[in-house]
């Protein structure tokens, strides 16, 4: 569902289990990360935004956030960011694979990519799942912990079908 | 600030660069290695430009080039700067279609190179080229490596042409000036642009 149908304590939810966590690079690709004002005020007012975000929702319990940012409209093509409590679930994975359709229907040719670390095994196998294929690896490109970690970019090809 | 190399110097941008820099990006040949200029109105960029630069917080900054002449050669284009990453994305262009055949291009790659390395202290310089752009991607494999591939990633006169990626960190740079110290880059190395890095 879209953010904006989420209740103020989801939103509580989403920002804690998401938005302030090292990992929070993933699904934000910000220097700096969100602040809970920030997140309410994009909320509140999503035609000023470029991303439109999504929360999957699994009785009762959000158990993942997903940002869909249309950098290149033009080339169309759409850059996806995951973050999700429970890798490589199931739902998840069925509700991705609606929304990749949903997006890309009436607009031919759609391209979809995304960036996952390499130790993010089960995301890439649902990623895999979802037909996306590893393009690029951008080594030591995010400095997370002290360290540099690598990152890796995922993409689906165009004219892909989702059911 | 000025960092001089074999034939060119880096300096910042002056208002008196409008003009030349409006006439670069009405060039699409020039146009296309530098994905921030994309639309037409070439003056506003480039004055743009000069407001970026101006700002010390900017993620993007130009650098002009000039021979020792003083005459404007090319345009270092440093976007998406980020500090905690400390990697930027590079992208530099020759000028005008005549000194596309001199010895600028390398010269000018180094010196972006540098002034990421040494001025502003990266730990790496990452850059998408077009798959059709041969020289680009000839300038990239002289200190950089390939990362990777994005598929049809860039809609460019009607056709989608796939996007690669190169990257080149300090440590990787700093190894391959030592390896090619009596080699390809030993003109270069001798303008004296590379001792702190080597020290």
């Amino acid at each position: 569902m879209a953010f904006d149908h989420l209740s103020n304590e989801q939103i509580i939810t989403v920002f804690n289990r998401f938005f302030c966590t090292d990992h929070a690079y993933a699904l934000l690709a910000s220097m700096h990360g969100y602040s809970l004002t920030e997140l309410q005020t994009e909320i509140k007012d999503p035609k000023k935004s470029k991303h439109d975000f999504a929360a999957v929702e699994d009785s009762g319990d959000v158990i993942a956030a997903i940002r869909f940012e249309r950098h290149d409209p033009v080339s169309k093509t759409v850059r996806v960011m995951i973050d999700h409590q429970v890798p490589g679930d199931d739902l998840l994975a069925a509700i991705l694979a609606r929304q990749l359709g949903e997006i890309s229907q009436g607009g031919e040719k759609m391209r979809f990519y995304t960036c996952v670390f390499p130790q993010e095994t089960q995301t890439k196998d649902m990623l895999v799942r979802l037909k996306f294929h590893q393009e690029a690896l951008l080594d030591e490109h995010v400095f997370v912990g002290g360290n540099y970690q690598d990152l890796e970019i995922w993409g689906t090809k165009r004219n892909e079908r989702w059911c | 600030m000025v960092l001089k190399g074999l034939f060119l110097q880096l300096r910042k941008p002056e208002i008196g660069d409008v003009p030349i820099l409006a006439e670069w990006f009405q060039d699409p040949e020039f146009r296309q290695n530098l994905f921030e200029v994309q639309d037409e109105k070439y003056e506003k960029k480039a004055f743009d430009l000069l407001n970026q630069n101006a700002k010390d917080s900017t993620q993007t900054l130009a650098l002009i080039a000039e021979n020792t002449g003083r005459e404007p050669i090319g345009l270092i284009l440093y976007q998406n700067l980020n500090w905690r990453n400390r990697n930027v994305e590079m992208n530099n262009a020759i000028g005008h279609p005549d000194h596309r055949q001199h010895l600028y291009g390398p010269d000018l790659y180094l010196l972006g190179l540098a002034y990421a390395f040494t001025t502003l202290n990266l730990h790496k310089v990452f850059g998408y080229t077009y798959h059709t752009n041969a020289s680009a991607k000839k300038l990239n494999n002289f200190a950089a490596k390939t990362s990777g591939v994005l598929p049809k990633h860039i809609l460019q006169n009607g056709n989608y042409i796939d996007l690669v990626v190169f990257s080149v960190l300090k440590s990787e740079f700093v190894s391959f000036l030592r390896e090619n110290r009596q080699g390809k880059i030993e003109k270069f190395l001798k303008t004296g642009i590379f001792e702190e890095l080597m020290a």
